[in-house]
């Protein structure tokens, strides 16, 4: 059973700390609309941070679990400051 | 370098022989990623896509492209479709797993996600002017 909430629960196991929201883009359980906000994206730029997260969905998109991801990534002082997450499709 | 054009450098890196035999790289071989640093390498602004850029591939692809052509500066193109070798190459160059892939002045700088963020926040227009401070 893949979905939404199973990709919540485990970036959100590998990354503690973190806000994780996920969406589903297209309604077939494979492309993934994905907020992170996270304290060990501190310092980083916006490429590593997305570096950090598709390292950790490499196995998801290897097995083709996930076919494509749609990431947003920043530091949870960000995630205040904008008020909450929505990933915009 | 005047006369540059994208399908130019499409042609030559497919056109390829080695003892008169095109060479093929199914892997991502030595071969494969100097070819892949050399396209990088190629401009200023470069783009590995899928399709070109009169007729993209994918809609990611196809984002980019509108982005980069909004921002109205020169670039060249490479359509991994084209070349099994140097898709896989690429793939590994930048440790990036999709396309398409964005280099500026030889730097990775990420594919579509990060392209549309940078280019919304206006860093992306930032980066393309360059510093010039060496």
């Amino acid at each position: 059973m893949r979905g939404t909430s199973e990709l919540e629960s485990f970036l959100e196991s590998r990354l503690p700390g973190a806000i994780v929201e996920v969406r589903d883009l297209t309604g077939t359980e494979d492309h993934f609309g994905v907020l992170v906000a996270s304290d060990a994206f501190a310092g980083k730029g916006l490429l590593e941070q997305h570096r950090v997260v598709m390292a950790l969905l490499k196995d998801h998109l290897d097995r083709a679990e996930v076919h494509a991801v749609k990431l947003k990534t920043m530091t949870l002082a960000a995630y205040q400051q904008r008020g909450g997450g929505e990933v915009r499709t | 370098m005047s006369g540059t054009h994208p399908f130019r450098i499409a042609s030559q890196a497919t056109d390829n022989p080695r003892n008169g035999r095109p060479v093929l790289e199914t892997h991502a071989g030595v071969a494969a990623l100097e070819r892949v640093d050399r396209l990088v390498r190629s401009g200023p602004v470069f783009l590995f896509i899928k399709g070109t850029p009169a007729e993209p591939r994918c809609g990611f692809s196809a984002n980019v492209l509108r982005i980069i052509e909004s921002l109205a500066v020169p670039y060249l193109t490479f359509d991994v479709l084209s070349d099994e070798g140097v898709r896989a190459a690429a793939k590994e160059y930048a440790s990036w797993p999709t396309f398409p892939q964005l280099y500026v002045r030889g730097e990775f700088v990420g594919g579509n996600d990060i392209v549309s963020e940078l280019a919304a926040d206006g860093e992306l227009q930032r980066l393309l002017r360059g510093k010039n401070d060496e």
